[in-house]
């Protein structure tokens, strides 16, 4: 996970790979460092992303608060997940495409 | 259980009366007179599968008659198949092994109520599962089909009585008013409720207090992969979607095509007379075809040709335009001709690849369809299965049209139904194609089958807390 900004302003966080409890733990810490506060968009790009547990639900519900009204995106998002974020209600915070 | 009070709608305690005669009088019945009923109700409603047909179509002006005699067909002769040599009287099944054996007691009365779509094959439909059940039955006809409804109960009621059914074992309502319908449906003596409709008459239903089998609203994406035959994939959709002029709830809604097959998909779209509309027809056919302030498709348009929906939407058509396909972008209320439309139109997507092809059908699923019926034309058995798993849908019919598919015993071993369950996403009980097995009380004698291990194993062991589920499950499976 590398946060990193790009044109046109946005904060791109990238992930990869199973979300799980586990992983989500170790990354806690730099996923809520880069995004609090935000004062951009804020993207979650999770092209190759194969689970997600609750844990990274939160981060997204997380990102969305700290981006407000600059708004908040998930991008490249696979049929398994979708279906996950559909099931959890969630669906409103993936990228219109 | 509170139940409404039901005392100023006058005759409902009288349909209750007469149907609990019924349900003493066929409690009684064998399973040999139980079958000769059934038989008889399905040879009659047969033989008047065209009378009935022409009547719902004269009645409430929706599809076509010929069309509703296939549907007739399939609720007589494919359900009668379906079920004659069911078990449902006595002892259905005995496992000696497991000290098990089954037996099947009638629910008691059944109010059926009846959708104005298919006006008489539902209603024939629904007479036989429960006749076949020892169950009587009380129709609840739609107020814009009540002649043909009760035509087809009553033809059914005068082959019952021939074969000695009990009296009133088949009942319906002169009376289709809403605090009639209400009033029915909380009374105590009703047992179960068969609801067939629109999701406020389904959420009433089940706000009654009875238990009842419901349905969901479709919203049905026919997803066609790469390795589709595609002359072939079009063909069938085209005979699902024309079907009485769309007026099944499981028929397609949009189709979904991946870009390197969707030119060839198109074209034989136009050779089999489908127009695909402009920007400006679209917007035009989306005034008439769908009630923004209602949220849901105008009833005007339901089970009406393409040229007469083209004209009602201020642009014509050459006379032998069978179908409208609307380009749309993306799936949701800002999008209403991605919302089902019982009628010969078809939303119309171009992706990328399958991936994003099964993102699009995943938001037109969940646009209102949950649980119903989804479709893929395909010939790559991986992806059929990606396909199946991400949905969610009591039926995913391959390479079939999915309006004769969904129903079943046409293009595949699916129940015969006219009444398709949604699962919970549908706010129903059960995904299954309702049928005769689900209108009965399961008893079960359970015959003394002593746990052995249980018998061995030192109960003592419960009571210490030291022990965990590991060491009690070995202490539980040790042999002696």
């Amino acid at each position: 996970m590398l946060p990193s900004c790009e044109p046109p302003k946005k904060l791109i966080v990238r992930f990869e790979g199973c979300m799980d409890t586990t992983r989500c733990a170790e990354m806690e810490t730099e996923v809520r460092t880069a995004v609090t506060g935000a004062t951009m968009p804020v993207v979650f790009d999770i092209d190759g992303v194969d689970f997600i547990s609750s844990a990274f639900l939160r981060f997204c519900i997380y990102a969305q608060q700290q981006a407000g009204d600059h708004g908040f995106q998930i991008v490249n998002v696979g049929p398994y997940i979708k279906r996950v974020f559909k099931i959890a209600g969630l669906d409103a915070m993936l990228k219109a495409e | 259980m509170h139940r409404a009070n039901v005392g100023s709608v006058p005759n409902v305690d009288q349909y209750f009366e007469r149907a609990s005669a019924a349900a003493a009088v066929f409690s009684q019945f064998t399973q040999e007179q139980t079958d000769r009923v059934v038989k008889a109700v399905f040879e009659a409603a047969f033989a008047n599968r065209v009378k009935l047909a022409k009547l719902a179509q004269e009645e409430t002006g929706m599809g076509k008659w010929q069309d509703k005699v296939i549907k007739n067909v399939v609720a007589s002769q494919f359900v009668y198949e379906d079920i004659k040599d069911l078990k449902t009287v006595g002892i259905i099944s005995e496992d000696p092994v497991k000290g098990i054996v089954e037996i099947a007691q009638p629910v008691g009365p059944i109010l059926a109520i009846i959708p104005v779509t298919n006006p008489t094959s539902t209603a024939i439909f629904k007479i036989l599962i429960a006749l076949k059940t020892r169950n009587p039955i009380i129709l609840s006809p739609s107020r814009k089909a009540k002649r043909c409804s009760n035509e087809a109960a009553q033809i059914c009621y005068r082959a019952a009585l021939e074969a000695d059914a009990p009296e009133d074992c088949i009942q319906w309502l002169s009376d289709c008013s809403r605090e009639m319908t209400q009033a029915m449906m909380s009374h105590e003596s009703l047992a179960l409720i068969l609801a067939t409709g629109g999701a406020g008459l389904v959420k009433s239903a089940y706000s009654s207090g009875t238990p009842t089998i419901g349905v969901g609203a479709g919203n049905v994406p026919v997803c066609i992969e790469r390795s589709a035959d595609i002359p072939f994939a079009v063909e069938q959709i085209m005979i699902s979607k024309l079907f009485d002029y769309g007026t099944i709830c499981a028929s397609e809604q949009a189709v979904v095509v991946e870009k390197a097959v969707a030119e060839e998909v198109a074209a034989e779209f136009r050779k089999r007379k489908a127009h695909f509309l402009s920007d400006a027809e679209a917007v035009q056919l989306q005034r008439v075809a769908f009630d923004v302030t209602q949220g849901a498709m105008n009833p005007a348009v339901v089970g009406q040709p393409a040229t007469k929906i083209a004209a009602m939407a201020g642009f014509d058509l050459p006379p032998d335009i069978q179908l409208l396909l609307a380009p749309q972008k993306m799936a949701g209320h800002v999008w209403p001709l991605s919302s089902e439309i019982l009628a010969p139109i078809l939303a119309w997507y171009v992706v990328d690849d399958f991936q994003s092809a099964v993102n699009l059908c995943i938001d037109l699923n969940f646009h209102g369809g949950i649980g119903h019926t989804v479709s893929i034309f395909s010939n790559d058995d991986a992806r059929i299965k990606t396909f199946a798993t991400l949905m969610n849908a009591g039926r995913i019919v391959v390479n079939t049209p999915s309006s004769q598919g969904a129903v079943g015993g046409i293009y595949n071993m699916l129940h015969p139904s006219l009444t398709l369950g949604c699962g919970t996403g549908g706010k129903n009980i059960t995904t299954d194609n309702i049928t005769a097995s689900h209108l009965l009380n399961i008893q079960r004698i359970a015959r003394r089958r002593d746990n052995q291990r249980l018998k061995q194993f030192d109960l003592n062991l419960y009571y210490d807390e030291s022990l965990d589920a590991t060491a009690i499950t070995q202490a539980f499976n040790k042999n002696l």
